[in-house]
């Protein structure tokens, strides 16, 4: 069974979606603003932008649980070596991931107070508890194991070749 | 191209020999001047010890010669000096010799021609020299600019450096997760003692 994975690394891994999500969405304003521009009078009469920006929550509700079901992992938890998993060590399946998204609210409600619950001994905040599902640290490589690997061919190796 | 047309290759080859030589003897030259005027002088407490050898005495004779020769040439003109009137004072006799006029004449012409000939390779030597350096840089930039060219495009230097910053980041990655796993640990034992170890 792999380790569950702590406060620290869990708030870096979402602040990294975060800032994925936050570019993405900025990304696609500045698209639609460009595209806005050129049609001119062409353009459909909704602000399209200020639109964007208010199905943004969709947006992040469908990168969650798109990433959440297919992968078990979003980027920042891809970056910071998490994943999602059931309690079972099974992946996570599309209800598990919108029970786990409800799950989010609930814990964000009382002033995020149920993230705090991953500061506790089992570190499982209220969304995993809801869900049934936990965060394991995976592939963590411990430095000795790094020094194992052969190096990788210096350029005065192949100069001697 | 030097206007000349189409040049043979030996020209070529010779043309580049004195370019090449002549640029790789001044850049040694003046590295040489560099690293000497980096180093301490000389001095007899520091020179190897053992007794002296032939070897040291051809080697002292040699770095001698340029100033005695040099010592030479000028003992030998100031030895002419007093024998100059006589040497004048003859030229006038042999000059009144019957023939003599014809034969200075041949032998100003002989001079003349040798001076023209003479002049004439000067010039096409100061040309070749010029072509010679213009063709060794542009030939020696052409050169580095292929082997740089052809060693960043080598596959395996690709490979090296592609595995060298796959390695840069997956240690940078594992130190990120390292240092947040340390930081769940801090964050923890700081919310126990916040808590007075209630959880």
């Amino acid at each position: 069974m792999m380790p569950r994975a702590g406060f620290v690394s869990r708030m870096g891994a979402f602040a990294v979606d975060a800032v994925v999500m936050t570019l993405a969405l900025r990304g696609a304003v500045w698209i639609l603003h460009a595209a806005t521009h050129v049609l001119r009078r062409f353009a459909p009469p909704v602000n399209i932008a200020s639109l964007l920006l208010a199905i943004g929550p969709l947006l992040a509700a469908i990168y969650l649980v798109a990433f959440w079901t297919l992968l078990g992992q979003t980027p920042g938890k891809i970056l910071f070596g998490l994943k999602i998993v059931t309690r079972g060590d099974a992946p996570v399946g599309f209800r598990r991931s919108l029970v786990r998204l409800v799950g989010y609210v609930v814990s964000a409600l009382p002033c995020y107070l149920g993230f705090l619950w991953i500061l506790g001994p089992q570190r499982r905040a209220w969304h995993d508890r809801l869900a049934g599902t936990e965060v394991v640290y995976v592939a963590r490589r411990t430095r000795a194991v790094e020094h194992e690997k052969p190096a990788a061919p210096t350029l005065r190796a192949l100069a001697a070749r | 191209m030097t206007g000349e047309g189409r040049v043979s290759g030996a020209r070529l080859l010779f043309r580049f020999g004195v370019g090449a030589t002549e640029l790789a003897g001044e850049r040694l030259i003046a590295a040489l001047q560099a690293i000497d005027a980096l180093l301490p002088g000389v001095d007899d407490t520091r020179a190897p010890n053992g007794a002296l050898g032939l070897r040291d005495a051809l080697l002292g004779a040699l770095s001698a010669l340029p100033g005695w020769a040099r010592d030479a040439m000028a003992r030998g003109q100031v030895a002419v000096l007093p024998a100059r009137d006589r040497i004048a004072r003859g030229r006038r006799l042999v000059s009144r010799l019957p023939g003599a006029r014809r034969a200075r004449r041949r032998y100003d012409n002989a001079i003349a021609r040798a001076r023209a000939q003479l002049g004439g390779w000067a010039l096409a030597g100061r040309r070749e020299r010029q072509a010679g350096r213009d063709l060794a840089v542009t030939a020696i930039d052409f050169a580095a600019h292929e082997l740089v060219t052809s060693v960043a495009e080598s596959p395996e230097l690709k490979r090296v450096i592609a595995e060298q910053s796959e390695s840069l980041g997956r240690s940078a990655m594992t130190e990120l997760r390292e240092g947040a796993a340390r930081g769940d640990s801090i964050a923890e034992r700081a919310a126990r003692r916040l808590l007075g170890r209630s959880r």
